[in-house]
């Protein structure tokens, strides 16, 4: 239990490990991007250790890298088939990020550090409590990023047709909402540094009374 | 023995100097400032344009952006330097933190609302100064942020309640600013076009033009050069060498296309120029410091403010030039610091300069041409054809964002429709809302002078200009057939199948819309339409903005022109409205089943 | 649109760092020494330009043909993943100083966001083979102005009273946000091609 609230708070993902930024800033632009990102990103995570932490005493050294990367290659290919046949809306919203999953530093990272080396059942945990922060993380920076730069919060729009729920909240617009440079790449850098500095900040002042 | 004290390095020399520094920039800026009031409140006052509040407005102004950014620092000071007692006030008139609010203020359109400059002003002062550890630490100019962030952010929300323009020049001034006015045509123009509609040069030099609050008065902003050279407490070499290149390299251009002395002084005395170099340029913390740093630094200001003048639809460019450059000043003082030691290696940066100066000039006045006497650059004919005495022409014009394409039709040498094919202007809903194409219609033989849109100035000027255009070519060209691309024009809605049974009508419809064409079903019941259900729709942001909840609006709605367009996806909501208006029309005509 | 206006665009108004968030972890590592910077970016772009060649080839002429386009996502990085050590090799026995000084770069660019990621963007923008070269470079070149660029103002940043919690990451983004506001500006440079 201990390993998956790690992962959440004190070495979680984004604003501690600051590692897979990438997708962080890219899919954030919507709520619901973001929310699928960090789910399909999990069941990576959690395929990945499970297979590596099974197989990691049987692959030599030399070749780890090139084998986890195949690992957790197929695991993102069968995501991105998955999400092309049932939800293509998605797909296409997700874009190049999907495929990017393979080269996210957490997962490659992960699996170099912990899964090839902990037990089956440490490595799980750890993975979740990675995915889970990771998709925490990500539902934070989205869900400001989309209210404040769209006036809207997307719960389920695309992703209706798997689930038949719509559900797309929005806010009129008053003298400064939308600020709408936070739907652009420049507000996502901004949003992530101003959100990064108040996480750490936090930590700061707990480390401060402890 | 000696003891020697250990002090903390400022970033600028002593703090002496820079309180003198700070303080001779105040009194250069009251004149500026009160410039500002008087062309901007007092003058629209005095005119009758404005009510006592629209007067002291731009005092207002200025005064609250940098009452804001006192405020912001006072609380950091509070909060996270736990200052106390009289030092609560004492920390932000050390940190000079007025400073960027005052600018702010001075360098914003008149028209931007006050929540947006305070939040502007906020930003200016976190992002810009805070977050990097305060005064004396930042590297981009923080007013200059603060403006980059309301033009990026609200630039169309300002704009749409008049912009740089005071309440006198909505009236007066139908075009925009300056340098907007010189975009439309290139920023090649004669000097009809581009200095007159402003007055004289004079006017351009004591600043009684369109522009942003504070900024256009050269005049004043000489003046507060030579001040402050003379107490020696501004980095001269920046302006002088920002505003000589920049007159320079406007002259090459001009002169290839023989324009006089004017049009380099036009360019120079346009838009934030001289404030920006005078002011901005030369902020203490954000310049370099080496001398050769200094040089380089206002040599590649000039060219990059040149570059987005003319290369860019957006008219200004000292505002991108300067945070660029800002990016730089690390590289320049490098470069500068050793520029005694290897003289050779720091060369190359001038050389660079130079080539670019020289290079850019020519190609600039080469590729971009004068309009010449009765044809526009802007302007292509894709097809002409004659039927009889009816002549059909597809043309496109240059608006602001991208071409118009339409399709004219003429019948006996009047024009009887325009159809605008395709634009991508960001204004055009006020295009449409004014019925500004049925009057061009109505108005053909007086276009010359006829209005234009207030807020759609550039938008509205190039339809003018393409239906003078055809007219032109009309009367010129008769009817001389041009040869167009194999193209069908497609109608914007059309019916592709409808059903009835009963008392139910189905409709299946194309609208085209922004991005491609949507494709609906919609269903009548008993004379009034029950359901909508968009089929296809071409994959933008916008169509997934617009929810089941307009649709319901639409349905519900008694008269289609009373419910809103969805913000951010105006065109795509419109032209769903007009899908169904166009249903509902043709079910009122009863037409016969397809 | 011309191919010069291609390389512009990619280079400056899509640049991949600002615009696309690929490549941060480069961005971020190559601290203070801009000599360092430019020799990532210099590997990047041999990198990028050479796969995306091979890459285009087998895109278009295995996978497309046998249906299997499903699979582009492992070929691609496997064959990022051989290239960059072929490539290391070759380096190592033909310009040892060469390798010397790039050091652990090249097989970090293996794992790089940016380079599957121009890969990708380059099929997914369905480029002919010309555009690929071309925005591979420009690419590339952009990604290299930035960091070397950034890596000038890191140890500025790094060393200046920057508030602790605003250290590394945080002021890093915010530098990096602006730079992509100012990007943005540069849009309209690309209609240059349009007339």
């Amino acid at each position: 239990m201990k390993t998956i609230i790690n992962g959440i708070t004190k070495e979680n993902a984004i604003f501690v490990l600051m590692l897979g930024l990438c997708s962080a800033l890219a899919v954030t632009t919507t709520f619901e991007s973001a929310y699928v990102m960090g789910i399909c990103v999990l069941i990576v995570l959690l395929g990945s250790s499970f297979l590596i932490s099974l197989l990691s005493k049987w692959i030599p050294d030399h070749v780890q890298i090139p084998v986890y990367i195949l690992i957790i290659g197929t695991f993102v290919t069968i995501l991105e088939i998955f999400l092309e046949s049932y939800v293509p809306k998605l797909h296409d919203v997700l874009g190049i990020y999907l495929p990017l999953i393979v080269v996210n530093c957490i997962v490659l990272g992960r699996s170099l550090s912990v899964y090839s080396k902990e037990t089956l059942g440490k490595s799980l945990l750890d993975a979740l409590g990675i995915g889970l922060g990771y998709l925490f993380a990500l539902m934070v920076i989205a869900f400001f990023r989309e209210i404040l730069g769209t006036n809207t919060l997307t719960l389920m729009d695309h992703i209706s047709s798997l689930t038949g729920y719509r559900a797309v909240y929005h806010i009129p617009n008053n003298s400064i909402l939308p600020i709408s440079i936070l739907k652009e790449p420049a507000g996502a850098f901004l949003t992530l540094a101003l959100l990064m500095g108040f996480f750490n900040l936090l930590r700061a002042h707990k480390k401060g009374r402890v | 023995m000696k003891e020697f004290h250990v002090s903390k390095g400022t970033h600028i020399r002593s703090n002496n100097k820079t309180s003198r520094m700070m303080f001779h920039l105040l009194i250069a800026l009251i004149p500026i400032i009160v410039f500002a009031w008087y062309k901007n409140g007092l003058q629209p006052f005095l005119n009758g344009d404005a009510t006592f509040y629209g007067m002291i407005l731009p005092l207002l102004f200025v005064g609250v952006s940098t009452l804001t950014t006192f405020l912001v620092e006072l609380l950091y000071g509070v909060l996270f330097k736990k200052k106390r007692g009289m030092d609560i006030l004492k920390y932000p008139i050390e940190t000079y933190s007025f400073f960027p609010g005052l600018f702010l203020g001075l360098i914003l359109p008149i028209n931007t609302s006050f929540p947006i400059l305070i939040l502007g002003a906020m930003f200016a002062t976190i992002v810009g100064k805070l977050v990097f550890g305060g005064f004396g630490h930042n590297i981009f100019n923080p007013a200059l942020l603060g403006r980059l962030f309301v033009i990026a952010t609200y630039g169309i929300v300002i704009g749409e309640i008049g912009g740089y323009l005071n309440p006198s020049e909505l009236d007066a001034v139908t075009t925009a600013t300056p340098l907007t006015n010189a975009s439309l045509v290139n920023g090649i123009g004669t000097y009809q076009t581009l200095v007159e509609p402003y007055g004289s040069l004079w006017n351009f030099f004591f600043g009684t033009i369109p522009g942003a609050v504070g900024e256009t008065s050269a005049f004043l902003c000489i003046l507060a050069f030579l001040y402050l050279s003379f107490q020696r407490v501004i980095k001269w070499k920046i302006p002088v060498v920002y505003v000589l290149t920049v007159f320079f390299m406007t002259f090459l251009i001009g002169n290839y296309h023989d324009l006089g002395i004017w049009y380099p002084l036009f360019e120079i005395l346009s838009g934030g120029l001289m404030f920006g170099a005078v002011f901005m340029a030369t902020d203490p913390v954000t310049s370099p410091t080496t001398p050769v740093g200094q040089i380089l630094y206002g040599l590649f200001l000039g060219i990059l403010t040149v570059v987005f003048r003319y290369l860019t639809p957006l008219p200004e460019g000292v505002l991108t030039s300067i945070l660029t450059m800002n990016l730089f000043v690390f590289i320049l003082d490098r470069i500068g610091s050793k520029a005694r030691f290897n003289f050779v290696k720091s060369v190359i940066p001038f050389l660079i300069a130079w080539v670019l100066i020289l290079g850019l000039g020519v190609w600039i006045g080469s590729s971009h041409s004068l309009p010449e006497e009765g044809t526009d650059p802007n302007y292509t004919i894709e097809s002409k054809q004659v039927d009889g005495d009816t002549v059909t022409y597809i043309v496109t014009e240059k608006g602001y964002v991208g071409p118009i394409r339409a399709q004219i039709i003429l019948e006996h040498g009047t024009i009887r429709s325009i159809e605008v094919l395709s634009q991508s202007e960001s204004f055009y809903s006020r295009i449409e809302s004014a019925d500004y194409i049925d009057r061009l219609i109505e108005n053909q033989n007086n276009l010359e002078e006829y209005d234009t849109v207030s807020g759609a100035t550039v938008t509205s000027t190039a339809l003018k200009k393409m239906v003078i255009n055809t007219l032109n070519d009309y009367r010129v060209n008769g009817k001389e057939e041009v040869e167009g691309e194999e193209e069908t024009v497609e109608p914007d809605f059309e019916v592709l199948e409808k059903a009835s049974s009963g008392t139910t009508t189905t409709y299946i419809v194309t609208q085209k819309s922004f991005g491609g064409k949507t494709r609906a079903e919609i269903v009548f019941e008993e004379g009034q339409v029950s359901s909508i259900e968009i089929l296809e729709a071409p994959d933008t942001y916008q169509n997934t903005v617009i929810d089941a909840d307009y649709l319901e609006e639409l349905i519900n709605a008694s008269d289609l022109n009373d419910v809103d367009a969805v913000s951010g996806a105006t065109i795509t909501s419109g032209a769903w409205k007009e899908m169904l208006a166009s249903t509902i029309e043709d079910y009122e005509g009863g037409a016969d089943e397809e | 649109m011309s191919l010069a206006s291609l390389f512009v665009m990619s280079a400056l108004t899509s640049n991949i760092v600002l615009t696309k968030f690929l490549g941060i972890c480069p961005f971020m590592g190559t601290s203070g020494s801009t000599k360092k910077a430019f020799g990532m970016g210099v590997s990047v772009t041999l990198v990028v330009t050479l796969s995306s060649i091979i890459t285009y080839f087998l895109y278009h002429y295995v996978l497309v043909p046998s249906n299997s386009t499903y699979l582009e996502t492992l070929v691609f990085i496997l064959v990022i993943a051989c290239f960059v050590q072929i490539l290391e090799l070759f380096v190592k026995r033909f310009f040892p100083s060469l390798h010397q000084s790039l050091g652990i770069y090249l097989p970090l660019i293996t794992t790089n966001c940016a380079v599957l990621g121009i890969m990708l963007l380059n099929i997914s923008n369905e480029y002919t083979l010309t555009e690929t070269i071309v925005s591979s470079i420009g690419s590339s070149v952009g990604f290299t102005l930035v960091i070397y660029v950034f890596s000038s103002i890191r140890e500025y940043l790094d060393t200046r009273k920057v508030p602790n919690c605003m250290k590394g990451y945080p002021i890093a983004f915010i530098v990096a946000a602006i730079m992509a506001l100012l990007c943005a500006r540069y849009v309209g440079i690309c209609w240059v091609s349009y007339y």
